[in-house]
């Protein structure tokens, strides 16, 4: 077994390195991991055994299958999903739909499955902040990253040492967390850098899980050093020289990026004394909830812990923690550089700056958009996406990847921002977008959210766990599976209330946002099929 | 201890451990013997308190230690008499303590001084940077807490062991502080109950010497006869007496001495020979078999009474079902004896028995049957409203000062050689107790150790061509047995380990060495000198040696 | 500075490291929980016992929350009691029971007797099983998961209280299993048959493989006593049922253990009615020993002993005592030794 001794984290390692060697993870191999670590053998097997391409507790790592993703899954694009368990988690190839795990690799409709493509070119009229450089060949490269301001900002960072300059930047620049609870980045590293300690730890939340979300993907595989940089500013700022990406299973090409980036910048000297290090997940969507992905760091299950108390006072090891997701972090340096006032101004009325869309489904165009915060749905699916289907008609569509919820076609003008949606109860979140039209049955796309839920609910908390199971369950009765219950509406607002008010982690909270939406907004639809028809006829019945 | 401090008792309270800074844990498998107990030094752990072992077997609580000592067998004094020398001369003892309440320093301070670090590691194995580590951080942790059991006391040279362990409490200030002490854990339930209530030659009950004249003549106010102002003889010289003759009636109850004594072929020579044997106890036991009249006792679970724990807490029982058939009561049956013997006596109750136990002895003097029927009561509890003693020594011993022992080093009793290379030590393990009267009597516990086996070194096995499963044959001077071997590294090299609580296959003691310690005449249980080898032609495993 | 707080409009002052839900129950309030135990971390799970925090824009887990200076809590209202009744009614459609053999045996059970309060009933949702039962041949635990509701009492138990980390939840979500890992059975696992998980059980999952079948909760008496093994003196009751012992519970007030029991306290005392118990007094006759009535075995006694003592005085007596008998044994076999025979030959095993 490799030594890592020298790891911020060494557990997600160290179960890498000891899967290599096996197909089947035996007593032995489990046992010796647990002495090298230091965790009773009973944590490492409950870790261990939840993800899904660990290969402890299964017969053997999963190396095949179809997306059971709700893009993946559309009528035109993917296949119709059917029971429980089947399909992957979405592994964020949404505009190369459908995806698959073939041999053991991510691909989708691309040609090559190791180099991804650059993001499609920028609308018109609008200034990239993010996805400014993305485009530059080459720009993985140090020099090159160099040559186009790279590193400037983290060397004008520790010149200056003024710490609370860059706060104040960061906090007059307005910008939000982008990982989806849109907390203020300022305030957050204010918090690290207040609370007393001589370790802190930067941890990058890389953990791009959430369908229909696809963003981050180009700025780790075209653009590592931008992250690398940011996240050095971030420890110089809150006083940590340990840094640790958490990324997520689904992208391995991303692992051999970021490590070749980290090498290169730590040869050059540019990160001082600032250790940065890359931990890859092993397949869970939770994990991209913070407090889920420290315990998987801790090499604990992946369940989430209650806060208080915050990362920022107990993260990593117990530690003072900034998490921030990839967005967030690579938006610094050019704030840094052109100033919060420009920054600002960059996002439309009241929001700050620019946001990175998904936006895939039944679109002529999906891709990630680098587009104005607040700009409508309708933007970022008529100018950016190309608009419908040729002959098609937008139907409705999904927010927050599927996690902010579910809105129709006469709400295409709501502004993609953190205010709008909440006038439904909904989020922007992640800032995917999920289109469906004419041709597609929103109960079937629902009830394909649902089996999402369902496969990733960590099981800690009662109301998501058994929750995700009976609101899909009847969904199946809905799409003609099963025999529908009387009370059918009555059990969906019942149990997506307590799911909501209740559980443990956002998972189980957002889980009955789409389902909220297609009671409020798909009335006659989900009528329909308590008759027994699909409109769009996708569905069939007994 | 008694020695030193006035009490042989466990200092502290079994809670207490959970807050304890510091535990240094020797000669203890606490995990095995007292389990619920090591879950507050695991909960300690857990708060972040220090673990630090010294065992020269690898055990459940070495795996939890912050730092392992592992000694070789039987060179505890070295180790600590080196800790105290480290204490002294960097100053880390608690001297405003030291000065107050203790005497001896000076003898002590001159006596260690050749107990370097360095002398120490040559003598027990323990890496000199490791002794000196572990004194300082026990010296310093504010509140540190030594727990002990029989890998110290089963020694001949035990009491020595204790009082070269005691000294440093005594040098740090432990005594008498909560959350620390130095705690000797009882193996057995009721052993405290049994010296409390003047079970041993040298003490009335409440530990009252019996060379103290006004105990003695409350006794004697209390019974109405005159009582023997000189020590009775200990087991150990009872068994030469049987066999001069001079005793000629022997009197045992609940004990399996047949099997559970070292050198037991000696024991049983006695019993042998020993004109008149009555054996009380619940089950026809190896020593019951050769009684010549066994009274049938009732279990715990059939009678009212009290046991006093290790930390000396008198506890209730109470009567929950019938005995079987005319099985009585311990108490009931020596009454009916005392009456007989044209003695006359009436109590009716068990909680009259205590009352006369404990008004007679001002340790026990506070406690009742109805104060403890919720909660028990720790000794000292003097008044019916003291509400007991969790610690003690908090200010003052019981003896006038703490009086510090300097103590040499002695080798084993049997050192290996070249006839018996190896060192056999014995102990117990978890689902098993002592003889397996009771617990091989259990349902189901046949699954969890299901026989004895002989835990041999793997360079040992090598050596001796000996694989896991065969049949060997272990001899010591005093007999030899045999049993399947288990090769393990939880002993170190030149150590083989077996328990005594399969007696029907595997009597262990047949090896064991009486020779004693002194004072206290406990037997050397954890080492003797045995050779072991592979039977090349298996045959069965005979009953007895 | 102020150090108190309002509960359910009740001011209650401020105690270091007390929960929400300690607090709240401290000061009258009823709040349901199923995955709390007091002896381990609180691990939020049931969300039973969520509150209202004013401040909080959603409901928080009071048993992972300190209570804090002027914090304002709602323990009920119509929206929380709703969604708790909602939670049962997932909770017990995961596994439901149509005869919960933890309420006929041991009472009612703390799903039941909630499911009573609440007024819910096991098949309101109707849908998949998440249990199963593991081929387990150990005699003293018995495992039947299709009673399990994860709570995770059991393995937080098993690891965090005892360290044992002998079972775990495997796997995730609805899928979850609570396992030995890599052993179907708990022989032969890290399992060291303490037998705390079925304390903490608050279903039928978990029992006692010993008392299983043996008697109804209404015929059972719990008579508190101390285990009779080593010297920690952990509390028990012993359940007693129309006049047989069947079996050992906790005694979770007991000083040295707390309710915490090993494999021999828990499980070890069915000794006491082994067919080898003595039932009569035993003398040897013709080298053979042979049941004799108590007179007949005490008069030979008697007899002996005046005798000896007539020839050849006190010294010629040897007692010895039991470490493992009750003190007020111990005391008369002193009595015995020092009163009536006139020797301080009196010993104790505890050398051995």
């Amino acid at each position: 077994m490799a030594d890592r001794t020298g790891s911020h984290a060494p557990f997600l390692p160290m179960l890498h390195d000891a899967m290599e060697h096996t197909e089947t993870m035996s007593e032995e191999t489990l046992n010796a991991l647990s002495n090298a670590l230091r965790i009773p053998a009973s944590y490492i097997h409950q870790a261990a055994s939840f993800y899904h391409y660990s290969n402890l507790g299964k017969d053997h790592v999963l190396r095949e299958g179809t997306c059971g993703g709700p893009t993946c899954c559309l009528p035109g694009v993917g296949v119709r999903r059917g029971t429980p368990g089947e399909g992957i988690a979405c592994p964020g190839l949404c505009d190369q739909a459908p995806a698959a795990l073939a041999g053991g690799v991510f691909r989708g409709t691309a040609a090559d499955p190791f180099l991804p493509p650059p993001p499609p070119a920028s609308v018109d009229g609008v200034e990239e902040v993010l996805f400014h450089d993305i485009r530059i060949p080459g720009l993985r490269s140090l020099d090159v990253y160099r040559a186009n301001g790279g590193y400037e900002q983290l060397r004008r960072v520790v010149e200056q040492d003024d710490a609370e300059e860059v706060i104040v930047n960061l906090r007059a620049s307005g910008l939000l967390g982008r990982g989806g609870a849109g907390f203020p980045l300022a305030a957050k590293w204010q918090a690290v850098r207040e609370t007393p300690g001589d370790r802190k730890y930067v941890v990058c939340n890389a953990d791009e899980g959430e369908p229909g979300t696809f963003k981050d993907r180009p700025l780790l595989h075209l653009n590592p050093h931008l992250l690398i940089e940011s996240m050095a500013i971030a420890g110089h700022v809150v006083g940590a020289t340990a840094g640790v990406i958490y990324l997520r299973y689904e992208y391995p090409e991303a692992y051999d990026v970021l490590n070749e980036a980290i090498a290169e910048a730590e040869a050059a000297g540019v990160l001082g004394d600032f250790d940065l290090q890359v931990a890859r997940g092993l397949g869970s969507y939770v994990c991209g909830e913070e407090t889920s992905l420290l315990n998987s760091l801790e090499g604990l299950v992946p369940w989430p812990r209650e806060r208080p108390p915050f990362p920022t006072q107990k993260g990593l090891w117990g530690l003072p923690t900034v998490i921030n997701n990839v967005e967030t972090f690579c938006s610094v340096p050019a704030i840094l550089e052109r100033g919060a006032d420009w920054y600002r101004h960059l996002g439309r009325d009241e929001s700050a700056g620019t946001k990175l869309y998904s936006v895939s489904g039944r679109v002529a165009r999906p891709g990630p958009y680098e587009l104005p915060l607040g700009a409508t749905a309708r933007e970022l699916i008529e100018v950016a996406g190309g608009g419908p289907l040729p002959g098609r008609a937008i139907k409705g569509y999904t927010i927050g990847g599927i996690s902010g919820g579910l809105l129709a076609a006469e709400h295409l003008d709501m502004p993609l921002d953190y205010a709008a949606p909440r006038q439904h109860g909904f989020a922007l979140g992640s800032g995917g977008v999920v289109v469906f039209d004419d041709a597609c049955c929103v109960v079937d796309l629902v009830r394909t959210c649902m089996l999402f839920y369902e496969a990733e609910s960590c099981g800690k908390c009662f109301p998501c766990r058994v929750g995700t199971v009976r609101l899909r369950e009847r969904l199946d009765a809905l799409t003609g599976r099963a025999e529908p219950s009387a009370n059918l509406i009555d059990e969906f607002n019942e149990i997506g209330a307590a799911m909501s008010a209740n559980s443990a982690c956002g998972l189980g909270q957002a889980a009955p946002l789409v389902l909220h939406g297609l009671v409020r907004f798909f009335g006659e639809e989900l009528e329909a099929h308590r008759q027994g028809v699909c409109p769009a006829g996708v569905c069939h019945f007994l | 201890m008694a020695v030193m401090v006035g009490r042989g008792a466990m200092t502290n309270s079994i809670a207490e451990l959970e807050n304890a800074k510091l535990i240094f844990a020797t000669g203890t498998n606490t995990t095995e013997t007292h389990p619920v107990l090591a879950l507050r030094v695991k909960r300690a752990v857990a708060r972040g308190a220090k673990l630090i072992v010294a065992d020269p077997r690898r055990i459940e609580l070495t795996g939890l230690a912050d730092r392992w000592l592992r000694l070789r067998i039987g060179t505890d004094i070295p180790l600590y008499n080196a800790m105290a020398h480290v204490i002294i001369k960097e100053g880390l003892y608690n001297k405003e303590y030291v000065e107050r309440r203790t005497e001896g320093i000076e003898e002590l301070a001159d006596f260690v001084k050749g107990y370097t670090p360095q002398v120490a590691e040559k003598i027990s194995g323990v890496p000199a940077e490791d002794i000196i580590a572990t004194a300082r951080e026990y010296a310093t942790a504010g509140n540190a807490a030594i727990i002990y059991t029989l890998g110290i006391t089963e020694h001949s040279c035990g009491v020595h062991n204790v009082q070269s362990l005691a000294n440093l409490g005594l040098l740090c200030g432990y005594f008498g502080m909560e959350s620390a002490g130095v705690n000797p854990l009882r193996g057995q339930n009721n052993v405290q109950g049994a010296g409390d209530a003047g079970c041993t030659p040298n003490y009335l009950p409440g530990y009252q010497r019996i060379s103290n004249r006004e105990a003695r003549e409350a006794w004697e106010r209390e019974w109405g006869v005159p009582i023997d102002p000189n020590p009775g003889k200990t087991k150990i010289s009872i068994l030469d007496e049987i066999m001069e003759d001079k005793v000629r009636c022997v009197y045992i109850m609940g004990e399996n001495t047949a099997v559970s004594d070292a050198n037991v072929l000696k024991t049983r020579a006695a019993l042998d020979r020993v004109e008149f044997l009555v054996v009380q106890d619940m089950f026809l036991t190896d020593t019951a078999k050769m009684a010549d009249i066994v009274l049938p006792a009732a279990a715990f679970a059939e009678v009212d009474g009290t046991f006093s724990n290790t930390e000396r807490r008198v506890q209730l029982l109470n009567k929950a079902v019938e005995p079987p058939g005319e099985a009585r009561a311990d108490w009931e049956i020596f009454l009916d004896i005392i009456n007989r013997m044209g003695y006359p006596l009436h109590y009716n109750h068990a909680s009259e028995v205590w009352d006369e136990q404990a008004r007679n002895s001002p340790i026990l003097a506070g406690i009742n049957y109805d104060r403890i029927r919720m909660q028990g009561i720790q000794w000292p509890c003097p008044t019916t409203d003291h509400p007991g003693t969790p610690y003690l020594h908090k200010e003052e011993f019981f003896s006038e000062k703490g009086y510090f022992q300097p103590v040499p080093h002695v080798d084993l009793a049997e050192p290996p050689d070249a006839e018996y290379p190896l060192i056999l030590t014995t102990g117990r393990r978890r689902p098993t107790y002592h003889t397996g009267t009771q617990t091989g009597r259990v349902d189901g516990f046949e699954l969890l150790v299901p026989r004895e086996g002989l835990e041999v070194h793997p360079d040992d096995a090598d050596a001796l061509g000996i694989a896991d499963g065969d049949l060997v044959e272990i001899s010591s001077r005093r007999g030899s047995l045999q049993l399947n071997a288990i090769i393990t590294d939880k002993s170190p090299e030149g150590v083989v380990f077996m328990t005594f609580h399969f007696p029907e296959g595997v009597l262990t003691n047949i090896l064991t060495t009486d020779a004693h310690d002194p004072v206290t005449e406990t037997a050397e249980f954890k080492a003797c000198a045995v050779k072991v080898a592979k039977v090349t032609e298996p045959e069965e495993i005979p009953a007895s040696g | 500075m102020s150090v108190t707080a309002t509960i359910d409009g009740k001011s209650v002052d401020i105690r270091e490291g007390e929960s929400i839900l300690e607090a709240a129950r401290r000061c009258g309030a009823e709040v349901p929980t199923l995955c709390y135990d007091s002896r381990v971390d609180p691990s939020a799970s049931c969300r039973l016992c969520v509150v209202k925090v004013d401040g909080r824009r959603l409901p928080v887990a009071s048993c992972a929350h300190a209570l804090t200076a002027d914090m304002n809590v709602t323990t009920s209202d119509d929206e929380l009691e709703e969604n708790r009744k909602t939670i049962l009614k997932l909770v017990l459609s995961e596994n439901p029971t149509e005869e919960c053999r933890s309420c006929i045996e041991r009472g009612p059970c703390e799903l039941h007797s909630l499911a009573t309060d609440y007024g819910v009933e096991s098949d309101y949702y109707d849908g998949a099983i998440s249990g199963r039962i593991p081929e387990d041949s150990n005699p003293f635990i018995a495992r039947d998961y299709s009673q399990c509701i994860l709570c995770y009492r059991c393995t937080r138990v098993c690891n965090e209280l005892e360290q044992a980390h002998a079972i775990i939840p495997e796997g995730r979500g609805f899928g979850t299993n609570i396992v030995a890992p890599f052993h179907e059975s708990l022989l032969g696992s890290n399992c060291t048959f303490c037998g705390q998980c079925i304390q903490t059980c608050p279903t039928g999952a978990l029992m006692d493989k010993k008392m299983l079948g043996k008697a109804v909760a209404e015929d059972v008496t719990k008579v508190r006593s101390i285990c009779p093994f080593c010297g920690t003196g952990c509390g028990i009751e012993l359940n007693v049922a129309k006049g047989e012992f069947i079996g050992v519970t906790p005694d979770w007030d007991a000083p040295a253990s707390a309710g915490s029991l090993c494999v021999k306290g828990q499980f070890g005392i069915d000794f006491i009615r082994s067919p080898d118990r003595l039932t009569t007094p035993l003398v040897r006759r013709d080298g053979v020993l042979q049941p004799a009535t108590w007179d007949e075995a005490l008069t030979l006694l008697v007899d002996k002993f005046q005798t000896v003592r007539a020839e050849s005085g006190p010294g010629a007596f040897a007692l010895w005592s039991s470490a493992r008998a009750p003190s007020e044994g111990n005391f008369l076999m002193q009595k015995l030794a020092r009163a009536v025979l006139g020797t301080n030959n009196i010993d104790n095993c505890s050398r051995t």
